[in-house]
Order: structure tokens, then C-alpha cells, then sequence
């Protein structure tokens, strides 16, 4: 090894504890990235091998009801290469211990196997055999929430008849990915699972002998799916069809692909700030560093070496710290995506998760992190390797200082003080740098809680000021408001409201969407539209409003018209004005007064979702009295709710807030640390000559640490406006359909993100500071300069 | 050693040297006649500011002149580039500090490898540490190791290229007689044995006495330029 290289590596030992910090910057940058890309590429890549191992269908319809000859027409369809109709229904289980319905959805299997569209993966147990009529398969999480395995005893209500069951396996589906309750669209294993029967026995008890309700099919590749749909929905149209969706609108699927997308997007936004601002770091302290090599820099040059040499030399130091930095990352990314698909494992059931590191982007990152690194040191390193070799041979100028008319304001502060203030007075841009970094570290930390507040304050406003029920009730279908007051003479209720829920289908010129509307009665006080302010909304007195993504996603605004596809009953097709598009928080909706909805479809005003205000003490009793009630096919409770989608949506969100909090600790650390260290080495002979003209301990470390003290107060206020901003950038990564964020924070949040930038600075301050109090005074005076 | 009639390794004529030193303008060269023989030992003496340490660092190509001509076994360095006076001091100029200059980072053998590893032509390192009398220190680093013994170390650095010129710059300015009379006797003996060009900068005026020529500077300008009746080995030396 040359002799310069020994030089690397020795300089690269001693400065050990400043590159390390400054590795860890270019660390976190680099972990993000690979967790969000390898989070994203494992789950995408989980999918597909599932997908691909089970037939996983093109597209999907459910009906009303058809004999299994329309199946052949199906069949017969261009671009269609398998068609297989299914019975699927939703039927309570009788769980005991449970004072809310459990419903499962019921999947008919058909024989024989392999020509299965959706096929189950058998995790436990075995598949019911062909014929059996007491057989069933439960979707894995559901049993496993219920301890439920291969022989245990379940009952079911089909039809109005008790029907006595035998787990006799547990299985996975691609079609169940993310086994969602129909009404939340969130996994919901205490109340919502899937059973698979036989094809026959389940028609049996279903009603359905020589009949079908549900259709799957598979499309020839390059099959045109709109063209397949539309002749889908024409043949199935007099059986009830509810209007068949492809793969991209199929529940789960869509839930899997936003969560891909999300951490796509994610990969995209965070990480790049996060180089941004470990190169940004990097130029500034390695350019001190090279920059206390002055005097070595000038005796090489003297003895011969070249600008480019020298160059190499240094530039190597900054790759030696970035490369190092990199390999941290890709450590600490791996483990990061760990982290997310177990958060992930929790609520989308692949029969086997798969790890994939994106090895290209992952090297794309790491060598765009390694050339930040590099280049951000580039003008340093040009700056010092451009010393005249006469500097060796003479000492340093010293600084020159000029007076100021601040001087004269100074001049009643000890000397101490005025040492400080002229320094930083001195190098403006140096402190601004510095600042600049502390405030991207505060700006870090309060974008984590600003994700936090801002999905606790959606989720207050969702279920305290808009959704104010105690329980919502769902019934078999639409009712006279009279079943409404017949409900709010259950002992407990305060008050019953009803709301009419239809589905349907929007269409405007090419563009369609399945949603519901819900019909609002006038004067509602448990549910209440708010606007983007968290205002109630008043809905106009006729016409429809929409969510403002889905009016969008169809292309409408205020006063336009769109088509309504009513998808039940009579199944009616009209034109309705758009009456306003509203900022509701989730999902996709749209609203109408409910009398106008009820005119236009030509009923009386009735209702088939039920809210009650409860007192707390009823709760258990009002829903076990509800659960009996034939009507009713579901009940829910917002507080349940609540804490579903804070566990699901929150979940991304804790990874990041936890990743954000080490980032920002590393960069307070790394810029306070660092300063403070290249302080103590150039000022180590004035710090000497003080200590020996008398100055105590602690003045000379108000001299070494004022600075850093002044940039850290400075960096933290325009820090909090930064991180407000940082945390609005990572919410929009967040689908606005499924969720639009207002962006929030709280009080604690600032003073929590100032507090760790502080708390990190100050540990930082005080390590420096006992390096100081080790000065050895006469070695450092010794020591030319 | 008659060096007088020898021809002149390098020659600055009319030299000027003007440059800042913080907010200061200082005229450190004033017009300097100056050669250095094939062989020769010249000492450079003169007071605080007189010029002497411009003077070598223009003839070791670590400064260049504002005014007037310098040639290097004929050739003209007045105006060089960059890269043509990097050449020079990699190739020809060996250096010593009045500091010493060594790479803390370094060990005392790794300190002399550091140019051995950039010379055309260099004796081992091991080699070189031994002419100065250290090689039981080869593995000790610059603060394990005396001011003498570091200024010794210096001077293994800069012979260990075999160049053609050594300059040195106050090289006993940090050090006791003593130490000081042991560091010129390695300065002497690389001087007799392998024939190196040597200027030598002091304030010290009885260190002349080991010269071949002495040359006085006063105020950027050469006052006196004379060879020694008599060149003294340096334990004869005191001060």
C-alpha cells in the first residue's frame, strides 16, 4: 500500500466518530429507498407469484341470479378463455362470545379442481372433498383470530336455516388478499372472514340448484376488457347483473396495488430528500475537514505531488465515507423492509411472502449517493488542494477581522460573548449552512408527527364530528323509516337516524365508476358532511354531490350531468345534475338529499342503514338485541372502526416516523458533532492560550460551542415551517381516494421535533466539551498552529 | 570541494517577490542575483524579513517570481506552469522545514516512503533512514519521536529521492545546539557523500561556518555574497 493510502486510512481512523456520523446521514438516505423499494418489490412480487400459481381471474360479476346455461354464452364470448360460475353469499356465522353478527363470505368451490378459476392455497387441513355438504375451508386469518382449525365445529344462518359445518382446512386466496368487510373496506377478521363449500351443497342451501349468482372469467392475453365487460354486463343484465369490474376494481387487488404504489411513491419523495441533504452535509463538513488539512495539503505539494494526486487523495476520503454510508444503508434498508412486510403480513395473506431487493435501483441509489457524496466534496477539495506550496513553509495569516458597527453594540458583553458574536459574524454563509442543516434535521422530525397528527385529526373529524353514531346498523334492505323508530325503542338509543345506501354506476361520456350514493334526510344529526374546513356541509335540495377525486375522475363539475346505473331492484337508469363536488375526507361517495334520491327512484323515503346514538353502559346490550333482529345483516361500531384504520393506514406511518426520528437525530448529531470537533481542532491553540491567561473551563467551552449553540436556535424555527411542509408532501403520497389528509399538527409535535434536535445538539456539545477539557496545554502550544 | 568552477544548477537573476500577507503588502525580494553550484554547500543568512525563505521557495519552485528570471540547469523557469514546477520539486528539490512537516498520520518510514513512492530514481526508504541514523525509529510516529529526531526524519524524506538540490529552511530554527549540531552533521554527510546540492536558510550566524559560500540578505537584497576561507565541519560549530 502507497503511502498515501496509509494516510487515507489513518485519517479516515482518526476522524472515525465524524465520518461514522456523517455515514449514517448518507445511511438513512439509502435505507429508505431500499425499504420502500424492496417493501414494494417483495409485496408486488409476492402478488405475482401468487397470482400466477392460482388462475387469478380477469373479471368478476356478481348477479342476482342465472341458470348455468347463460355460462356457455359467457363462454362463448371473444377474448374469454374461462368462465366459472360461483354461488357467493354473505351468511352469518354463530360465534360464540361475540355480541356483534360475524358474517362470512361464502365461496362455492367447483369441480374439477384444476379448472378453478381464484384457486385456494390449503394452509392447514385439506380442501373439502367433491359432494360433501358439512365441509368447510375458513380464510386463514379469520380462523386464526377465532382459534379455529382442521376439525372444530362452526354453524352457520343460510337462508334463515342453521346449518352445522366441519372446518376441515384453512386456506388463502388471491381473490382475498385482503379479506375486506364489504361496508369499511377494511380486514376485519372478528367479524368477517371467507368460507369455501361445495359447489353443490352450497347452491343447495343458498337457493341457487342450477343457478349461479357470481361469475369469474379469464381473458385471452391482449383480450380487450372494456369490450369484454360491456358484453358481460349485456348478457347478465336480466339476471341481475351488478355490473362486472376488472381486475384493477377487483377489492383486494386494488388494496394491494395502492399499497405498491404508495411505497413506489414513497421510494420516490423521502429518499431524495434525504441524499439531498446528506450531500448537502457531506460538501459542508468534509470541506472543513479538508480544510484543518491545510498545512499537510501544502507539504505534499512541496514535496512533489500533484493538484490531481492530491485531488484523488481527498476525494477518495469522501468516497471511503459515502461507500461506507451505502453499505450501512442497504443493512439498515433491509431491515427496514422487514419491518414493513411484517406490517404488511398482518393484513395481506400471500400464501408465501417473497424478498426482493430491487438490485438495480438499489445500485442506481448507491452510486447516485456515492457521486452526491463525491461531487458535494468536489469544490471543497478543489479549494484546498489549490494552496500555494509556500503556504507550508510560512504560518497562516492570521483571520482578518474588521470593525463593524455592531462592535459598538458589543462592547458592554464580555470578551467571551464578543469572541463568539465576531465570529459568526465573520462567516455568515458557514453559520447559515449550519443552520440550514439543523433545520432540515427539525423539519424531519416534526414531519413524522405531522403525519401523526394529521391521521388523528381525519380520523377525529371522521368519527367525531361527521359520523357521531355510537353503532351503525345495516339492514337486509330498504325499509320504512317506521323499522327506523321501531329501533330507537330499544332500551339505550337516544336517538335513531336513517340513511339510504344505493349502489351504483356513474358514467359520463366514456369514463365510469362503482360506487354508492347515499341518500342524507334533511336536518341529520348523527352524520354530517363537512366541508375542506371541517365545516358541516349543507347539501343542496336536489341533485347529486360527489366526492370531489371521484367528480373528477369522471371529468364532471357543478352542473354537468351524469348518468346513474342504479345496481339493484329495477335497476333504473337516469340523468342527474351534478350539484356540487364536496371535500369529504374518504373514500368515494356520492350524496343526495334523501327525499330527492327517494323520488328518483321512485320510492317511499326509506332507509337500509340505521345510526344510533347509544349510551356507553347499553352498547354490549343494544347490539346483542340488534344481532337478533332477522333484518339486520350487520352492525358496526365507528370506535371499532376508528381503531381499524388507525392500525392500517398508521401502519406505513410508524415505520416512517420511527425512521424519520434516527434520520433527524443523525443529522442534528452529525452537523452539531462535526462543527463542534473542526471548532475544537482550529481553535485548539487559542482555546490553549486562554486556558493559560486564566479563562476557566467553562468560558472557553462558551467559546468553542456559542457558535453551535446560535446555529442551532437558528435552524430550528424555520425547521418547524419546513417540516410542515415535508409532512404535506409525504401525506400526498397517500391515494386520495382512498383518504384525503388535511395536514395538521399539534403543539407536542413542535415541541417534540425541537426538543430532539435540541436534545441530540446538546449531547453532541457536551462530548466536544470534555474533549475540550482534555486539552493538553502544552502539547497543543508545542504544535506549530 | 571546489565548486566554484562548476556550473551553476539553477540561477535566478533580478528577482522580485511581492505578495499579501493578510491585509499587509510585503516586498519580501527587491532584486536578488543568486546561483547555486553542481556540489556546493551555501549558507543564507540575514535577520527576520530579509527575504532569505522567499528566495528559496522561488528556487525551490514552491513560489514563483513577480519579476525577473530563474533557470534550472538551463532552462528557463521564469514563467512555468502548474504542472512544470510540480515536476520540478517531484524530480530535482528536496525539502526541509524549519517545522519538519511531517504527516502526523505517518510513521517515520512511511513518512520517507510517502516520496520514495512519487521519485523517478529513489534509495529504499530504509536506506534513507539509515544515512540520517534512525533506522531503529523507522516505526514510530512524529509524536513519538523528538524535535531532532523528527528534523532527521525530514531530512531522510527529502534525500531519500536522491535529487539534485536539497533547500533547507530555518532546519535547526526548533532545536537546541545540540540536537541542532546533530541535525547539519546528516546535512554535512548527504552533502560530502552524495554530492547534494545544499542552501541552507538561518538567522544563525555561526552555522555559516559550514559552508562552502555564505550569502547575506538585508531587506530583500543580497548585502554580501563570499565563499568561506575555511568550511568547518559542524561539531566544530557552536553557538
Amino acid at each position: 500500500m502507497s503511502a498515501l493510502r496509509r494516510k487515507l486510512a489513518r485519517d479516515l481512523w482518526r476522524l472515525r466518530y465524524q465520518a461514522f456520523t456523517i455515514a449514517l446521514l448518507v445511511g438513512c438516505g439509502i435505507a429508505s429507498f431500499v425499504a420502500a423499494v424492496s417493501a414494494s418489490a417483495s409485496v408486488q412480487a409476492s402478488r405475482d407469484a401468487f397470482y400466477a400459481g392460482s388462475r387469478f381471474a380477469d373479471v368478476f360479476v356478481h348477479l342476482k341470479r342465472a341458470p348455468r346455461p347463460v355460462l356457455d354464452r359467457l363462454r362463448d364470448l371473444p377474448g374469454v378463455t374461462a368462465v366459472e360460475g360461483r354461488t357467493v353469499g354473505d351468511f352469518r356465522l354463530l360465534m360464540e362470545g361475540s355480541a356483534e353478527p360475524v358474517v362470512a363470505r361464502f365461496v362455492s368451490v367447483g369441480w374439477p379442481a384444476e379448472s378453478r378459476l381464484n384457486q385456494t392455497q390449503i394452509t392447514a387441513g385439506r380442501q373439502v372433498e367433491p359432494g360433501s355438504a358439512d365441509e368447510v375451508v375458513l380464510s386463514q386469518t379469520f380462523a386464526e383470530t377465532w382459534g379455529l382449525g382442521p376439525g372444530s365445529p362452526v354453524t352457520a344462518v343460510v337462508e334463515g336455516r342453521l346449518a352445522k359445518l366441519r372446518v376441515v382446512g384453512l386456506a388463502t386466496s388471491p381473490e382475498f388478499v385482503w379479506a375486506s368487510e364489504p361496508r369499511t373496506g377494511l380486514p376485519d377478521p372478528w367479524h368477517f372472514g371467507v368460507a369455501w363449500m361445495d359447489g353443490d351443497a352450497l347452491a343447495d342451501a343458498a337457493g341457487l340448484k342450477g343457478a349461479f349468482n357470481d361469475v369469474v372469467l379469464q381473458l385471452a392475453a391482449g383480450a380487450d376488457e372494456r369490450e369484454v365487460i360491456d358484453e358481460v354486463d349485456r348478457l347478465l343484465e336480466p339476471y341481475g347483473g351488478l355490473g362486472a369490474v376488472g381486475r384493477a376494481d377487483q377489492p383486494s387487488h386494488k388494496l394491494v396495488g395502492q399499497k405498491i404504489a404508495q411505497l413506489a411513491r414513497l421510494s420516490r419523495t423521502l429518499p431524495v430528500i434525504f441524499l439531498g441533504v446528506a450531500s448537502f452535509l457531506l460538501h459542508v463538513l468534509l470541506s472543513r475537514i479538508v480544510g484543518t488539512q491545510r498545512e499537510q495539503i501544502a507539504t505534499l505539494k512541496a514535496l512533489g505531488y500533484r493538484t490531481r494526486e492530491l485531488s484523488a487523495h481527498y476525494l477518495e476520503l469522501a468516497f471511503a465515507v459515502s461507500a461506507l454510508g451505502v453499505v450501512l444503508g442497504w443493512g439498515l434498508g433491509g431491515l427496514g423492509a422487514k419491518a414493513i412486510l411484517a406490517v404488511y403480513a398482518r393484513y395481506f395473506r400471500f400464501p408465501a411472502y417473497l424478498f426482493r431487493l430491487d438490485a438495480w435501483a438499489i445500485a442506481g441509489a448507491s452510486g447516485a449517493a456515492v457521486a452526491a457524496g463525491v461531487a458535494g466534496t468536489w469544490s471543497a477539495v478543489r479549494r484546498a488542494v489549490s494552496v500555494p506550496p509556500a503556504d507550508a513553509m510560512r504560518p497562516e495569516a492570521p483571520p482578518s477581522y474588521h470593525p463593524t458597527r455592531l462592535d459598538r453594540a458589543y462592547a458592554f458583553l464580555p470578551p467571551v460573548v464578543r469572541m463568539v458574536l465576531r465570529d459568526v459574524q465573520r462567516r455568515p454563509f458557514r453559520l447559515l449552512l449550519s443552520a440550514a442543516s439543523i433545520a432540515l434535521a427539525t423539519a424531519i422530525v416534526l414531519a413524522g408527527s405531522v403525519l401523526n397528527d394529521s391521521m388523528d385529526e381525519v380520523l377525529r373529524l371522521q368519527f367525531e364530528v361527521a359520523h357521531r353514531e355510537d353503532v351503525t346498523v345495516t339492514l337486509d334492505g330498504a325499509r320504512d323509516a317506521r323499522a327506523v323508530l321501531e329501533a330507537a325503542h330499544l332500551p339505550g338509543v337516544r336517538r335513531a337516524e336513517g340513511e339510504r345506501m344505493v349502489p351504483v354506476r356513474l358514467r359520463a361520456g366514456h369514463r365510469s365508476r362503482t360506487t354508492a350514493i347515499l341518500g342524507i334526510p334533511r336536518g341529520m344529526d348523527l352524520h354530517r358532511l363537512l366541508d375542506a374546513r371541517a365545516r358541516p356541509l349543507a347539501l343542496p335540495p336536489s341533485g347529486l354531490s360527489l366526492s370531489r377525486p371521484l367528480g373528477e375522475s369522471l371529468g364532471l363539475r357543478e352542473g354537468d350531468r351524469v348518468e346513474v346505473e342504479v345496481l339493484e331492484g329495477e335497476r333504473q337508469k337516469m340523468v342527474v345534475p351534478v350539484a356540487a363536488l364536496v371535500d369529504d375526507l374518504l373514500g368515494l361517495s356520492g350524496y343526495m338529499d334523501a327525499s330527492d334520491l327517494a323520488q328518483l327512484l321512485g320510492e317511499k323515503l326509506s332507509a337500509n342503514v340505521v345510526l344510533l346514538g347509544v349510551e356507553r353502559r347499553d352498547l354490549d346490550e343494544v347490539t346483542g338485541r340488534l344481532a337478533a333482529l332477522p333484518a339486520v345483516s350487520s352492525i358496526s361500531r365507528p370506535d371499532v372502526d376508528r381503531s381499524l384504520v388507525r392500525a392500517q393506514v398508521g401502519d406505513v406511518f410508524l415505520v416512517l416516523e420511527m425512521a424519520l426520528a434516527v434520520f433527524a437525530a443523525a443529522i442534528a448529531v452529525g452537523v452539531v458533532y462535526n462543527n463542534a470537533r473542526i471548532a475544537l481542532e482550529v481553535r485548539s491553540r487559542d482555546l490553549a492560550t486562554m486556558r493559560i491567561l486564566g479563562f476557566t473551563r467553562g468560558e472557553l467551552a462558551a467559546v468553542l460551542l456559542g457558535e453551535q449553540a446560535i446555529q442551532v436556535v437558528l435552524g430550528i424555527v424555520p425547521g418547524l415551517y419546513l417540516g410542515r411542509f415535508i409532512g404535506g408532501l409525504t401525506l400526498s403520497t397517500i391515494d386520495r381516494e382512498l383518504l384525503r389528509i388535511p395536514v395538521s399538527s399539534s403543539p407536542a409535535g413542535y415541541l417534540g421535533a425541537a426538543c430532539v434536535v435540541l436534545l441530540a445538539a446538546l449531547a453532541c456539545a457536551l462530548v466536544v466539551r470534555r474533549q475540550s477539557d482534555r486539552l493538553d496545554l502544552v502539547a497543543v502550544l508545542k504544535a506549530r498552529d | 570541494m571546489n565548486a566554484s568552477a562548476e556550473a551553476p544548477v539553477i540561477r535566478g537573476s533580478a528577482l522580485v517577490k511581492t505578495y499579501r500577507m493578510g491585509e499587509v503588502e510585503v516586498q519580501a525580494l527587491r532584486g536578488v542575483d543568486f546561483e547555486l553550484r553542481r556540489g556546493e554547500m551555501v549558507v543564507l543568512l540575514g535577520p527576520s524579513g530579509s527575504g532569505k525563505s522567499t528566495l528559496l521557495n522561488i528556487l525551490g519552485g514552491l513560489d514563483v517570481p513577480s519579476q525577473g528570471g530563474l533557470h534550472y540547469a538551463g532552462i528557463d523557469f521564469s514563467h512555468p506552469t502548474e504542472e512544470a514546477l510540480t515536476e520540478y520539486r517531484r524530480r530535482h528539490i528536496g525539502f526541509i522545514f524549519q517545522f519538519y512537516n511531517l504527516i502526523p498520520s505517518l510513521t517515520a518510514l512511511e513518512n520517507v516512503a510517502l516520496v520514495a513512492d512519487i521519485a523517478s530514481n529513489p534509495m529504499s526508504p530504509d536506506d534513507a533512514l539509515g544515512l540520517v541514523g534512525l533506522a531503529a525509529r523507522r516505526d514510530h510516529f512524529p509524536s513519538q519521536l523528538s524535535g531532532g529526531e523528527q528534523q532527521r526524519v525530514a531530512i531522510a524524506r527529502a534525500v531519500v529521492k536522491q535529487p539534485e538540490i536539497l533547500l533547507c529552511d530555518e532546519p535547526t530554527g526548533a532545536l537546541d545546539a545540540q540536537t541542532g549540531r546533530l541535525v547539519l552533521e546528516v546535512l554535512d554527510r548527504v552533502n560530502r557523500e552524495l554530492e547534494t546540492s545544499v542552501a541552507l536558510v538561518t538567522h544563525n550566524a555561526p552555522i555559516a561556518q559550514m559552508a562552502d559560500r555564505v550569502v547575506t540578505l538585508a531587506d530583500g537584497r543580497i548585502a554580501t555574497d563570499a565563499p568561506n576561507p575555511r568550511r568547518r565541519p559542524p561539531s566544530e560549530v557552536s553557538w
